[in-house]
C-alpha cells in the first residue's frame, strides 16, 4: 500500500483540499466547494469544472468513493451525489501532509519562515 | 433570477466540450452545482457578483472541458494529429517550392483523403489543420530569409481557407470511400 500511496504524490493544492474536506464528512459537490473555501480562508474557490475533473481522477484512483444512498427527494436535490474518502485516500492525504510538514521544517531551518 | 437562468443553456452547451462518458457521469451534478453557486452568490454579493461568478464558470468549463477531452483522447487520435501536422508541413513545403498550384493541391487532397479514411470521425478536424500548413510554411520560410517560388499573402484569410477547402474535398472523398467499404 505504501508504494501505492507514493504514486499519488505530490498532490495539487486543490486535490489536497478536496481530500481534507472529505476527511471530515461525506459531502456532495457544492458542499465540497464550500468546505474547501472555508478551510483555505477563501483562497481556493473551486469551480464546477475543476472540482469534477479532480473528483473523476480521485474516483478512478480509488481515493474517493461515491455513496450508494441517494438523498431523499423531499429534503435534497436528487442530482446530488455524496462522496466519501476511502482508506487509500486517507493514507494519501496523510502522506501529503507529512511531505508538506517536511518542507515546512526545512524552510524553518533555513529561516525562510519563522516558527508560528 | 431570470438573468441567471440565461446561463443554464450556455452551461449545458459548454458541457458538450467534455467527453460523453464524463458528461453522462457528472453533467447533472455539475449543472446542480453551477445553479446553486449562482443563486448563493446572488444572495451574498448581489446580482453583479452572481453574474461575474457565472461568467467565470463559463471560462472554467471551457478550459477544463478541453483539458478533459485532450486527456481522454485515444493514442491513435494523437498519432493521426501528428500525421496531419506532418501532411500540412509537407503541403506547405511543396507549395513553397512550386509556382504551379497542382502539386500542392494534390498534396492537400491526398492528405485529407488519407486522414479521413483512417479516422473519418475527426475528418473535419484535420482539414483546417492541413489548411494551415501553406500559410505557416510561407510565413516561416520568409522569416528565415527564403524566397518562395511565388508570393503568397500570409495575412489573407483566403490563403488558409482555400487550402482547407481543397483538403476538405479529399476528406469528403475519404469519408465516402470508408462508408462504402464498411457497407460492402
Amino acid at each position: 500500500m505504501e508504494s501505492n500511496v507514493e504514486d499519488f504524490l505530490p498532490l495539487s493544492p486543490q486535490v489536497f483540499h478536496i481530500l481534507l474536506a472529505l476527511a471530515g464528512n461525506d459531502l456532495h459537490g457544492y458542499a465540497i466547494i464550500q468546505e474547501v473555501s472555508a478551510q483555505s480562508d477563501g483562497e481556493i474557490m473551486l469551480g464546477a469544472g475543476t472540482l469534477y475533473t479532480a473528483l473523476k481522477r480521485l474516483l478512478t484512483g480509488g481515493l474517493v468513493e461515491e455513496l450508494e444512498e441517494r438523498p431523499d427527494p423531499a429534503l435534497d436535490d436528487q442530482r446530488r451525489r455524496y462522496y466519501r474518502l476511502t482508506p487509500l485516500g486517507k493514507a494519501v492525504a496523510k502522506a501529503e501532509a507529512k511531505r508538506l510538514a517536511g518542507l515546512l521544517k526545512a524552510a524553518r531551518n533555513r529561516r525562510i519562515i519563522r516558527e508560528v | 433570477m431570470k438573468l441567471l437562468n440565461c446561463f443554464t443553456p450556455l452551461w449545458k452547451l459548454l458541457l458538450l466540450l467534455y467527453p460523453q462518458p464524463f458528461r453522462e457521469r457528472f453533467g447533472a451534478e455539475m449543472m446542480q452545482v453551477l445553479t446553486t453557486a449562482g443563486s448563493q452568490q446572488r444572495q451574498q454579493r448581489g446580482m453583479a457578483g452572481a453574474i461575474i461568478l457565472c461568467l467565470t464558470s463559463c471560462g472554467e468549463l471551457c478550459w477544463c472541458g478541453m483539458r478533459q477531452r485532450l486527456e481522454e483522447m485515444p493514442m491513435i487520435t494523437w498519432l493521426i494529429g501528428l500525421l496531419a501536422v506532418a501532411c500540412a508541413l509537407f503541403a506547405g513545403y511543396v507549395d513553397f517550392h512550386n509556382d504551379e498550384v497542382q502539386a500542392a493541391a494534390l498534396a492537400l487532397i491526398v492528405s485529407g483523403f488519407v486522414l479521413a479514411l483512417v479516422r473519418p470521425k475527426h475528418a473535419l478536424l484535420w482539414t483546417p489543420l492541413i489548411g494551415l500548413g501553406i500559410p505557416l510554411v510561407h510565413y516561416l520560410g520568409r522569416r528565415l530569409g527564403y524566397q518562395p517560388a511565388y508570393p503568397v499573402l500570409t495575412s489573407s484569410a483566403a490563403t488558409f481557407l482555400l487550402p482547407a477547402f481543397v483538403a476538405l474535398l479529399g476528406a469528403v472523398a475519404g469519408v465516402v470511400i470508408r462508408k462504402i467499404v464498411r457497407l460492402s
